[in-house]
């Protein structure tokens, strides 16, 4: 247990220290969306 | 095993006294001479009064089924450097649940118990030293310092009996019975007509007991479920996940504030831009225009960069594709980035603004090219905002950080849990009942 949390803050300095980000979203080129999947969908 | 056993270890055992049982003629021997007060007979279990001069019987045994006992009578073994003999053994039940008893003797140092259910063996002496203090208010029970909790309440009749003991007992005898848990210790109260007497129990692996008796574990019924004070460490390991949880979580966000101080965190880009719709170009109908924007400078080699588009949509989306381009190489970095809000009277969906991170930016003079794409409602004035923040702290990872040191935590205290509600499935007093 502990060396996952030392695995744990060792991976969050890392990310930290470098700037990196562990997850960032990818956005694709839009589709043509229609009013009605995008707006009815609730 | 049983009886290979049995033979050996009765060849070692000393015949204090001995006769003939008064049902069926078979040679008795008693091993606690003086102390034991009630003999079955080995052959025909009919159950005798030892004390009586005419060894008369307390109990005959008619067409009763034999129970084989895991260990069997006369075999010895040591607890602490001390060594006993199994003299007796007996089973009892509590509607339709059924366990084990065997009673020890050391000629030196007397009567102890070896109790056995579902396979969790337990080592029991009695106790004089306690004072009854359950109540109508709080059923726990207090011994040498230790609180123990009411587990279970019941009756215990007693379904088989062989070999000697230290009071008169036959199958039927029955007594209230209540134990208390503290593991892995327990204390048991037996009430009778006659007296209330006090046990202590501490609970034994099952391989211990293997190699106290030298037998092979495997020659020992096979446990099941949890028994009472079947000691656990999982709560001992949820606090140790909790510490570790702490530290990390504290380290890490002292790192997060440090880094905060440090970066330079610094706007190189911020400005708003009303679109224009495209009527110039026949193939880009009904869209909007592309939109170079100024220049900017980009500090330091390898920093990260945080992009922020912001956009009045209102029931409708707006995709931005960004290429941000390095005047002096021509580089480019695509960052596509889309912007949706959604809402009604009751809910919305999405948000005016979107960000996204990119990293491992060259130093440079850059500037951003966008194209758009659009759905939903028309917007008659539609703006879109672009900022741009280089050598930032990514506050995601702080949070992404909370969530994977929560799992192991998490399932531990599951693990923990689920110990206590089989624990607690056997008890009259389970407290997760209701659940």
């Amino acid at each position: 247990m502990k060396v996952l949390y030392i695995i744990f803050a060792v991976y969050f300095s890392y990310l930290t220290m470098f700037g990196k980000s562990f997850w960032s979203p990818k956005y694709k080129r839009a589709k043509p969306k229609t009013k009605t999947t995008r707006y009815y969908h609730k | 095993m049983g009886a290979s056993l049995k033979d050996k270890a009765k060849l070692s055992k000393p015949v204090l006294k001995s006769f003939n049982c008064p049902n069926c003629g078979a040679t008795l021997e008693i091993v606690a001479v003086g102390s034991t007060v009630s003999v079955s007979c080995n052959s025909c279990l009919s159950i005798i009064d030892t004390k009586d001069e005419n060894y008369r019987l307390l109990a005959k045994a008619v067409g009763k089924k034999r129970v084989q006992p895991a260990i069997p009578i006369g075999t010895r073994g040591k607890f602490s450097g001390k060594v006993y003999e199994v003299i007796g053994f007996m089973q009892r039940r509590d509607s339709g649940f059924y366990w084990r008893e065997y009673l020890l003797f050391n000629p030196y140092h007397g009567f102890r118990w070896l109790t056995e259910i579902d396979g969790h063996w337990s080592y029991t002496k009695k106790i004089n030293d306690i004072e009854d203090n359950s109540n109508m208010w709080s059923s726990n029970q207090k011994f040498k310092s230790k609180n123990f909790k009411l587990f279970n309440r019941g009756a215990a009749i007693v379904d088989y009996v062989e070999g000697e003991f230290y009071w008169r007992v036959k199958v039927g005898d029955h007594c209230k019975m209540y134990d208390f848990i503290a593991p892995p210790y327990m204390i048991s109260k037996e009430v009778t007509k006659e007296e209330v007497s006090w046990s202590q129990s501490i609970y034994l692996e099952r391989d211990r007991v293997a190699e106290i008796f030298k037998i092979k574990e495997d020659d020992l019924p096979w446990q099941q479920g949890v028994a009472a004070n079947q000691p656990s460490d999982l709560k001992k390991k949820l606090k140790e996940c909790f510490k570790y949880f702490l530290y990390t979580v504290a380290f890490c966000f002292l790192l997060n504030v440090l880094f905060l101080v440090i970066r330079d965190n610094k706007t190189v880009f911020d400005h708003n831009y009303k679109l224009k719709m495209d009527y110039a170009s026949s193939t880009n109908v009904g869209k909007y225009k592309e939109i170079k924007t100024d220049e900017f400078q980009i500090d330091g080699d390898d920093k990260n960069i945080w992009v922020e588009v912001s956009s009045n949509v209102s029931n409708s989306w707006l995709f931005v594709d960004m290429v941000m381009v390095n005047k002096k190489t021509g580089e480019t970095i695509p960052m596509p980035i889309e912007v949706s809000y959604y809402y009604g009277s009751d809910w919305s969906e999405g948000s005016r603004s979107t960000d996204r991170y990119e990293f491992n930016i060259p130093a440079g003079v850059y500037y951003i090219l966008m194209e758009f794409q659009k759905g939903g409602n028309h917007i008659t004035s539609q703006y879109v905002r672009v900022k741009l923040k280089s050598d930032v702290v990514i506050g995601g990872n702080f949070i992404w950080l909370i969530v994977f040191c929560l799992i192991p935590l998490i399932l531990t205290a599951l693990r923990s849990r689920s110990f206590e509600v089989q624990r607690w499935s056997n008890s009259s007093e389970n407290p997760y009942e209701e659940e």
